[in-house]
């Protein structure tokens, strides 16, 4: 996956459902020194009860910000890790173009 | 039993030069029993296993089962790419945290018996179910015989099973100690901000760890066998909030006084007044009784 122009992730599971696995392990694919190169990561715990009581309330939830400003929120309930993973890379492998273009 | 080594009958073999090296090898073949097949599968010192004896699988197996039956509190976590300079500045904080809740030169048997273990997840959750499914109804056989496997192959829905996918890894502690999961708790899974004066390697280290749930009771010594129960991170930290044993005992004495319980805490404590009495007394009649007979011997 391409981090180099993530800003900021921000994810949030529900770690006793099956939902959530996939929100979970996409916090394992964020590089060793992804906060030591200034990205915002944090991760949220979703309470158990608290969800099952507000109950659309999707299991797992990923938000990232990328360096150009552009938002992206995805309910990864039904979401396999490489669709994410595919998500995220679109936008990057623009902006890797775009990057590559300029300098 | 056959022979081993498979000899042309005695007639064939008249007229042909013998040797002493060809006797002595008849001398070991009547010898030899050859070892049954079904014990030669595995190790003299471990029980027949389903799987390869010898496999990192199957030893990792009887490790995590006797971890889940030996432990009466085990914390999930998620562990997401710790360099291994984190993960020792953490252990080593982890251990000096530990090291400061005892006196110097005491030895605090439950902080040595904290461990910190990350998993092989899928040879987790199957030992798990052994463990909480094979044991409490009557398994006869040992965790990784065939009847375990078969009996907990069918995927049954346990609450923490969707939590071993993934990097994951658990704390072991030997016994359920408030003071020492609270410990546990600042250094590793901070709400908020990290204990001061803590090694940056550390530091870095923890915001990469995620307390996902936890596992408790459930092992041999409580008698509740399979039975653990499932604590998710909120209810965790209550329990880590909690004063230790010897505080809430005297809690319980001291409002026990106030509301005018002094003649139960009289009585409960005069149980184990009466009990070394009587053992007591039945020592000096023992041994009385010890001399007496020696007494009688001599005479005789």
């Amino acid at each position: 996956m391409i981090t180099r122009y993530l800003a900021s992730a921000k994810i949030s599971f529900d770690p006793f459902s099956r939902g959530g696995k996939t929100a979970r392990i996409f916090a394992a694919l964020l590089p060793p020194d992804a906060r030591a190169t200034g990205m915002k990561v944090a991760t949220v715990v979703l309470d158990r009860q608290r969800r099952a009581a507000a109950a659309p309330a999707p299991a797992g939830v990923v938000e990232l910000v990328f360096k150009d400003g552009r938002e992206l929120r995805l309910d990864t309930t039904r979401m396999s890790v490489a669709d994410v993973v595919e998500e995220v890379d679109r936008h990057s492998r623009g902006l890797a173009r775009r990057e590559e273009l300029a300098g | 039993m056959p022979p081993r080594l498979s000899f042309p009958p005695l007639s064939a073999r008249i007229g042909q030069p013998t040797s002493v090296l060809s006797a002595g090898r008849s001398y070991a073949t009547a010898n030899y029993a050859p070892p049954n097949p079904a014990m030669a599968q595995y190790a003299p010192t471990q029980p027949p296993s389903h799987r390869a004896a010898d496999s990192r699988k199957t030893q990792l197996h009887r490790t995590y089962l006797s971890l889940l039956r030996s432990t009466p509190l085990m914390l999930v976590f998620q562990h997401n790419n710790l360099k291994a300079t984190e993960w020792t500045a953490l252990r080593r904080e982890l251990l000096m945290a530990l090291s400061k809740l005892s006196g110097k030169g005491e030895v605090d048997e439950v902080a040595s018996g904290i461990r910190v273990h990350v998993l092989r997840g899928a040879v987790f959750s199957a030992a798990m179910r052994v463990a909480e499914y094979y044991d409490p109804n009557g398994g006869k056989q040992h965790g990784t015989s065939e009847e375990a496997y078969e009996q907990t192959k069918k995927r049954v829905k346990h609450p923490l099973a969707p939590l071993f996918a993934g990097p994951v890894g658990v704390v072991v502690f030997p016994v359920f100690s408030p003071t020492h999961l609270k410990t546990v708790m600042d250094v590793m899974f901070p709400e908020g901000r990290a204990v001061k004066g803590m090694d940056p390697a550390a530091v870095s280290g923890l915001q990469k760890l995620v307390l996902l749930a936890a596992r408790v009771d459930g092992h041999v010594a409580t008698g509740k066998l399979g039975g653990g129960r499932v604590l998710d991170g909120s209810m965790v930290r209550w329990a880590s909030g909690l004063p230790g044993f010897e505080r809430l005992r005297g809690q319980l004495v001291g409002m026990l006084q106030s509301v005018g319980g002094a003649e139960l805490v009289r009585a409960l404590e005069a149980i184990p007044l009466g009990v070394v009495r009587t053992v007591d007394a039945h020592r000096k009649v023992l041994s009385g009784e010890l001399e007496g007979e020696g007494e009688k011997k001599e005479e005789a």
